[in-house]
């Protein structure tokens, strides 16, 4: 006996099994970076190219979401070679905006980043890997996932973008940790990086050498230094630590009406939600930010699927990694580097990632595999 | 279920994810967000005062407001320097190019690579240039490096009608079509505003009398000089990144060893210049290395124009061969060039520019008005003793910006502690009494002595730097204090009448030497008065006159000191306190140091007075190696006599018979051997005077009195005896003691007679005269006019009262520059009856005795003065 078409079946079962608590929280954090923008381009003018990056990343999340988590499996290794193809491409022939040469040029105005897009193909194909092979046991079984993110890194580097570069790292270390290779193993691949900085520091540029050491005295700023190399980081202190508690209202940040804060559409959103929504607007927007993560996170517990835990934890890890380094900087937590705020600054193609993030997070969990409880799977 | 999945999906090989994973691993999350949270509550609620006032201190705009410093008045109020209300234009790049059509087309243009021809033809053909740039697509404009392309939106932005500059940006990044094609609306009122541009810079062109497109041409001078300095900058910063090394270590390089001589193959150099020319792919031959330090260093080209097209040639080879050696440096530079230069384009503009500028201060950007008070010096009277201002020192600039800048730090402190407390007051107290850039400051002479009470303080005139739309917030205001007037003891009526009795007594002494057969050499030294006269007010013991010739006008000064400093005339030096004699030059007192002499003899034996010694016309010391001459055979003679006729030989065995030591002595009692107290040169001390500041040149040498054991010549206290030699001084230290012989009183001569309104205090000595020898002197010095040195029946002094005495130094060091040998002295006081003046006129290098030259200088001047009865 044929059953008969439920249309409504997939979005009863998100409903009922999705992690759709998501979907609100994005929706307010879009919504306040909305209202940054809107703040940055002027009360008078409504940043309507936003809206329209916001649903473009909406229609993506809703595209993403449609495809069955089976498909985003068997596409996870495709998408990874297509992006790291494309990466290779705009190294050579890549358009050259702001001296970097990170775009594809897609015609009728439109530009591709594949550098952001290559965060969801590492995700999904990472996934993938430690899905489909047994509990890493050593350094030895690490290295083909590590040698799969150092490639897209190693490409994204020269182009050159440090700060997107940096968020490829964390994702594997998280996957790899919750892949449950061996807490020595995880150790010592976590230390590599700190033992690797110093040889770092010499293969960094003159602009980031200088803007560490700007970031390293960040309390002893000269004059010269606060219109030069420190420019970034002294105006973006002065409106964080401008708004105070409540801060100075929306749309009368004095460092973003004045347009003294560099960037402050894009990597140095933060500083207007600090300025403008003071301390307490700009901790909620980090708990809502953090509840997005977080959330991401846990539900991954709750699937027993590999695939499906590794997608939902490194879609949270993904969110929380550019919210830690991208807030961290705007703080002076860490030396100045280029990263945007995923769906709340500027860049198209970063909205749409995190807009298929969320729907690739969305699909997995609400796949057709059963759900158990969390607990069935403690050791 | 799950009948698609891969085997092993399921139990995900040899293990399943343990929840507590996930769980530490959202720890880590919630701990760095907790983190986050934590660093903005320090920020924002700890630290967040601290933070709201530096934002508020960086839009803080400080304007200092300048003050004036007070007056110099002489003892009747005249006035002798004041600050006269002047305003200058201004004039910087940087805001003119960001707000002026023609800079901002030039500078778009610029960033793109294309030089339009000069502000002039930007501002010439504005509409063209505009419609130009409106073709420009942002494929045309790709490869633009991420500081070019904000330079460029920055200057769209300027050029059209912008909110904000996200269009731009947006269109720059992810647009096809050429920027007319998008922005035509907001470009559409570029040219009613060049209209308005071009109006506004005809208006002040003049009101300023200059030629139509004069002061475009002049603003583009100013950016052609600024763009060599970039050049010139960017070349040596490219060179040290060729070689690894800092642009100064380039400059220093190039220019030390291009000093110093040249060594075989030149050292560093030329290995420097060899590697740079392999690097730039240039010719190796030494001369072409030679125009590359040229080009380097600045000096290789004929003019300034010349340099900048070097240097522009230069660059771009450099660009095309070595790219990232100029890579990022020339914007850099710009900024730190263009930040730091204020021009000043227009000197004490007349008052319909300044109301024409602050009228309408966006008309012209760049272009601001300040006011700059000019010292003015009415009559130009005495500028040695009223001094000059002069702007700081680099020791001085230094070391405002190092108080201002511990300023600064202290004062951004949340909390000080007490000692940070006390530090900071006085480190804004002594900010107020630093010379600040653009400020003067006393340079010598009174000016400089009252620096404290001419000194006024600076105001102050905060803003706080807000958008276009809304209005400047004025936040404190802080008027500046004017400096307080200072009242010198100068009578400028009797100033300018003993400047011209200088001329006149020259005159007269000239026509009596032609008379008298003298030569050449006289006449011409006569022709040009050098002369030095004093008058000392023996009431009060304050100095009306203290004239000098040949003097100075201070405009000349101004404009060309360097000329003024080289005159063998020596117009700088003030004669009346021997200024800038060095120790060797500084005039003896010859004939009127006998005076001295005849204290000691009346003090030791008052039989002196009428105990005749004999002149035979010269003397031979014993042990003497040859013998002294006098001028003339005066047979035997007493002392009144002695002084009356000046005879030497009467005065050499008087003093071989007191002895060197008892003459030192009696002289350093009369204040020989130290300064006299003038204020301007010394300041008192316990025990005495020391000299006193910049001003020590004023009197350098004039107090020379060797001590005795220094005098080993056997005929020493001869030759102190008349003057001639191991004793020097100035007119004021003879007016001085002449002043002590007629009343008794050594006074501390006072020319500050009020300083802010408090009156200085009279102050003298006084030294002991032997008894019944004051009257016994003056009648001697009496007879000196009367009958003796100073006798001349045609200038007969004697009607005004006048005793004095003459005296002729040797100036053995004008053999050298072949100026007659002589200086002629005449110092005294009158009237003898009641003294009131004592006077000192040094005529030197006349070639003439001091009474054939110096007695009619004051012949002339008390003719001039009606005697000078006291008012």
């Amino acid at each position: 006996m044929s059953r008969r078409p439920r249309p409504l079946a997939p979005v009863l079962r998100f409903l009922r099994r999705g992690d759709w608590p998501l979907l609100p929280i994005a929706a307010a954090i879009a919504l306040i970076g909305l209202l940054v923008q809107w703040s940055v381009s002027g009360p008078d003018a409504f940043p309507g190219a936003h809206v329209a990056r916001l649903g473009v990343a909406a229609c993506a999340a809703a595209a993403a979401a449609w495809i069955s988590p089976r498909r985003w499996r068997s596409l996870a290794v495709p998408c990874y070679w297509a992006c790291i193809a494309l990466l290779a491409y705009v190294l050579f022939f890549g358009d050259v905006t702001n001296n970097a040469r990170r775009w594809i040029e897609l015609g009728g105005g439109f530009k591709l980043q594949p550098s952001e897009f290559a965060k969801l193909a590492l995700l999904l194909v990472l996934a993938r890997w430690f899905a489909d092979r047994p509990r890493p046991a050593g350094l030895r079984d690490l290295a083909a996932p590590a040698a799969l993110t150092a490639l897209p890194a190693g490409l994204v580097l020269p182009e050159p973008d440090l700060g997107t570069a940096l968020t490829y790292g964390p994702v594997f270390l998280a996957l790899a940790y919750l892949a449950g290779t061996p807490r020595r193993t995880w150790l010592a691949l976590l230390l590599l990086p700190v033992l690797l900085a110093p040889l770092g520091l010499l293969l960094l540029q003159d602009y980031q050498k200088e803007r560490v050491l700007i970031w390293w005295r960040q309390d002893q700023l000269s004059a010269e230094d606060k219109a030069g190399a420190g420019y970034h980081l002294w105006h973006s202190k002065l409106a964080v630590g401008s708004g105070g508690l409540t801060g100075q209202g929306w749309s009368e940040g004095v460092e973003n009406r004045l347009d003294r804060l560099p960037e402050r559409h894009n990597d140095f959103i933060f500083p207007v939600i600090a300025e403008e929504f003071g301390f307490l607007g700009a901790a909620f927007f980090l708990l809502l930010y953090c509840a997005l993560a977080l959330l991401a996170l846990w539900a991954s517990a709750r699937y027993r699927d590999p695939f499906t835990r590794f997608v939902v934890a490194g879609v949270g890890v993904h969110f929380a990694v550019h919210l830690v380094i991208n807030v961290g900087v705007t703080l002076g937590v860490w030396p100045t580097t280029g990263l945007p705020l995923p769906m709340v600054s500027w860049g198209g193609s970063s909205m749409m990632v995190s807009g298929m993030a969320l729907g690739l997070a969305l699909s997995v969990s609400a796949g057709r595999e059963p759900v158990l409880a969390g607990r069935a799977f403690q050791d | 279920m799950g009948g698609g999945y891969p085997a092993g999906a399921l139990a995900h090989g040899g293990g399943p994810v343990k929840e507590a994973r996930v769980l530490r691993l959202a720890l880590v999350l919630a701990v760095l967000s907790c983190v986050l949270v934590g660093r903005l509550f320090q920020m924002q609620v700890v630290e967040g005062a601290y933070w709201r006032r530096e934002a508020f201190r960086s839009r803080l705009q400080t304007q200092s407001l300048p003050f004036h410093r007070g007056r110099i008045l002489d003892r009747h109020d005249t006035l002798l320097a004041q600050d006269e209300r002047a305003w200058d234009v201004l004039f910087e790049y940087r805001t003119f190019r960001r707000g002026h059509p023609a800079g901002q087309l030039l500078e778009a243009y610029a960033v793109v690579g294309q030089a339009p021809g000069g502000l002039p033809a930007c501002m010439d053909q504005a509409e063209s240039l505009l419609a130009g740039m409106l073709r420009w697509r942002p494929s045309d404009l790709a490869a633009l490096r991420s500081g070019a392309r904000a330079d460029l939106l920055y200057y769209m932005r300027q050029l059209g009608d912008f909110a904000s500059s996200l269009p731009l940006r947006e269109w720059l990044e992810s647009g096809q079509a050429p920027l007319g094609a998008v922005f035509a609306r907001e470009f559409a009122r570029f040219p009613e505003r060049c209209a308005a541009a071009r109006d506004a810079l005809r208006r002040l062109e003049q009101a300023l009398g200059m030629e139509q497109g004069a002061l475009l041409a002049e603003i583009e001078r100013q950016r052609l000089e600024l763009e060599r300095r970039v050049r010139g900058l960017a070349l040596r910063e490219a060179a040290g990144r060729g070689a690894r090394m800092s642009a100064y270590a380039v400059a220093d390089l190039l220019e030390a060893e291009a000093e110093a001589e040249p060594a075989p193959g030149d050292g560093r150099r030329r290995e420097f210049l060899a590697a740079l020319a392999r690097r730039w792919h240039l010719a190796e031959e030494p001369s072409a290395l030679e125009v590359l330090a040229g080009v380097l260093t600045g000096t290789g080209a004929a003019d300034e124009e010349q340099e900048r097209l070097d240097q522009g040639r230069l660059l771009r080879h450099v660009e095309a061969v070595a790219p990232e050696d100029l890579e990022d440096v020339r914007r850099g530079l710009i900024r730190e060039v263009h930040s730091s230069r204020v021009i000043r384009l227009r000197k004490d503009v007349a008052f319909d520019v300044v109301d024409l500028i602050e009228q309408d201060p966006g008309a012209y950007p760049g272009l601001f008005v300040v006011e700059n008070p000019h010292r003015d010096y009415p009559g130009s009277l005495a500028p040695q003793i009223l001094g000059l201002v002069s702007a700081p020192s680099e020791r001085e600039l230094r070391r405002y910006q190092d108080l201002r800048a511990e300023e600064r730090e202290l004062a951004r402190l949340l909390e000080r502690t007490p000692d940070q407390e006390q530090r900071y007051a006085l480190v804004r107290g002594e900010l107020a009494a630093a010379v600040a850039p653009g400020e003067v400051r006393g340079g010598f002479g009174v000016e400089a002595t009252c620096e404290e009470t001419l000194r006024g303080a600076r105001g102050s005139f905060v803003v706080l730097s807000e958008d276009e739309e809304r209005t400047p917030t004025e936040l404190t205001y802080q008027p500046p204090r004017a400096g307080q007037d200072v009242r010198l003891s100068l009578d400028a009526p009797l100033q300018q009448a003993a400047e011209q009795a200088i001329l006149d007594g020259y005159a007269l002494a000239a026509e009596e030497a032609a008379v008298h057969g003298y030569g050449a050499a006289v006449l011409e030294a006569l022709a040009q008065p050098r002369c030095g006269f004093v008058l000392l007010d023996l009431e009060d013991g304050s100095v009306p006159v203290l004239a000098t010739a040949p003097s100075f006008d201070v405009a000349e000064y101004r404009r060309s000191y360097s000329a003024l400093a080289a005159d063998p005339a020596r117009p700088l030096r003030h004669r009346a306190l021997a200024g800038n004699f060095s120790a060797a030059q500084t005039p003896y007192p010859g004939s009127t140091f006998k005076l001295v002499v005849a204290v000691e003899a009346l003090a030791q034996d008052a039989g002196w007075w009428t105990r005749p010694l004999r002149c035979e016309g010269q003397y031979q010391p014993a042990g003497a190696a040859r013998a002294l001459l006098c001028e003339g055979v005066h047979g035997s003679l007493s002392m009144r006599a002695a002084i009356e006729h000046s005879c030497n030989v009467y005065f050499y065995r008087l003093a071989e018979t007191l002895g060197y030591g008892a003459l030192e002595r009696r002289a350093r009692l009369l204040g020989f051997g130290q300064p006299c107290g003038l204020e301007l040169t010394a300041r008192p001390r316990a025990g005495g005077f020391e000299p006193s500041g910049p001003n020590t040149l004023l009197e350098r040498g004039a107090f020379l009195l060797r001590p005795a054991e220094e005098a080993r010549e056997r005929a020493a206290a001869c030759h102190l005896a008349i003057g001639q030699s191991y004793v020097t001084t100035s007119p004021l230290h003879m007016a001085r003691l002449y002043g002590w012989l007629a009343t008794g009183k050594l006074w501390t001569p006072r020319l500050i007679q009020e300083q802010a309104g408090a009156p200085s205090a009279p102050a003298y000595s006084e030294p002991p005269m032997p008894a019944g020898a004051g009257p016994l002197l003056i009648q001697a010095m009496q007879d000196v006019v009367r009958s003796g040195t100073a006798a001349d029946p045609e200038h007969d002094l004697s009607v005004f009262g006048v005793a004095g005495k003459t005296g002729t130094a040797q100036a053995l060091e004008a053999r050298r520059s072949g100026e007659p040998e002589v200086h002629g002295w005449f110092a005294g006081f009158f009237p003898a009856d009641a003294p009131r003046y004592a006077f000192a006129i040094l005529c030197e290098n006349a070639g003439v005795h001091g009474g054939d030259s110096a007695n009619l200088v004051l012949y002339c001047f008390l003719e001039a003065t009606d005697g000078l009865v006291p008012r």
